[in-house]
């Protein structure tokens, strides 16, 4: 029969029907006859129970339409979003499903792209707040290496979380910090 | 849910940004559970609830249509959260488990649920941080170990140890003042 040591590694798992139907059958042989590891079961159980049903209160003083009117009104300072010079290659690229059996042809056309769109908006940063340079100059640098351009699924992988804004304490529209540098944004 | 989260991103970015208001309809609920959890305070949870579709809407654009919008957004919930801990410098001391030594001399019987959820606020609150993040997201948001792991961006294995110390951990507390 399996040890009381093993069974308390997957009781949790057991618990949150997370384990193998195998490691099921072989947990409940052992509860079946091992009441010290039935009650740590139970245990588990009301704990995570416990935790499940505390309760959060609603937003302090306001009902959840005056929440989302709030965030209207935070954003409203905000350009609106428009997508990011990657994204918007990735979808072309998708259009052109002819081109993926050649792929120097789509990493060549792709590198047009790049160059075309990334030089006609470069110029201009300051007209569009909502332009991100080092996202431009990012996909550019990418965008040189034909190696990366050589499996057009890697272009989907560029990691946007790592270069996402994290609030600062001075609050919006200051100085945020990206992912890989230090940069102002416009608000 | 009619019509899918990514559909409606499309149309946030293609000028129709009052069609974010239905993802802040959507996921306002789970995100301010997500930030009072981690703050435990109303007024902060709602800032960072709300700053936390402010930072969602002006990132929209490099958002990877391949993700899940959800995700996505707990990260960035999550991010505010541990930084504006980090900011606030008042991480919990040795003030909640203070709270459950008081509690431990009271009968077992009379504990009201409120006193008993209070005792597990506090035990939670005394979690380091990213146990207590992976504990919110796997209990409350009702991710799996592979989503909190992409959440929080760590390994999938260490978010799920982290949620095994966490319930361990609380279950410890809990079972030292009440028959848990
Ligand atoms: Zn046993």
């Amino acid at each position: 029969m399996i040890r009381c040591i093993e069974v308390r590694d997957l009781l949790l798992d057991y618990l949150e029907e997370e384990v193998s139907a195998l490691g099921r059958r072989r947990v409940e042989a052992h509860l079946a006859e091992c009441p010290s590891c039935a009650q740590e079961l139970a245990s588990l159980r009301v704990t995570r129970g416990l935790l499940e049903s505390l309760p959060v209160p609603e937003p302090p003083g306001e009902s959840w339409d005056a929440f989302s009117e709030g965030v209207r009104r935070r954003i409203a300072a905000v350009p609106p979003p428009r997508p990011s010079l990657g994204l918007r290659m990735v979808e072309w690229l998708r259009g052109m499903e002819f081109l993926r059996p050649v792929p120097a042809l789509g990493a060549a056309a792709a590198l047009g792209v790049i160059l075309a769109v990334g030089l006609a908006r470069m110029p201009q940063p300051l007209e569009r707040p909502s332009a991100d340079p080092i996202a431009v100059g990012d996909t550019l640098g990418i965008g040189m290496n034909l190696e990366v351009l050589r499996d057009l699924d890697l272009l989907e992988d560029i990691d946007v979380l790592d270069s996402l804004p994290t609030l600062t304490p001075g609050g919006e529209g200051q100085v945020v910090r990206l992912g890989r540098a230090e940069s102002t944004r416009y608000t | 849910m009619s019509v899918a989260d990514h559909d409606l991103i499309r149309r946030v970015l293609a000028g129709e940004v009052e069609a974010f208001d239905l993802l802040v309809g959507r996921y306002q609920a789970p995100i301010f559970r997500l930030t009072y959890r981690m703050t435990r305070n109303a007024e902060d949870a709602k800032d960072l609830a709300q700053e936390a579709f402010v930072q969602a809407y002006r990132g929209l654009g490099s958002f990877r249509q391949e993700a899940r919008f959800s995700t996505w957004l707990y990260r960035i919930a999550m991010n505010l959260c541990l930084n504006h801990q980090k900011a606030a410098a008042r991480e919990v001391s040795g003030e909640p488990d203070e709270r459950l030594r008081d509690e431990r001399k009271d009968s077992l019987a009379v504990l009201e649920a409120a006193e008993r959820d209070q005792a597990l606020e506090a035990a939670i609150a005394a979690l380091p941080p990213q146990q207590r993040a992976t504990l919110t997201l796997r209990v409350q948001q009702g991710l799996s170990h592979r989503e909190i792991a992409e959440t929080l961006g760590c390994a999938e294995g260490t978010a799920k140890a982290n949620y095994f110390h966490a319930i361990r951990t609380l279950q410890r507390k809990l079972q030292s003042f009440r028959q848990v």
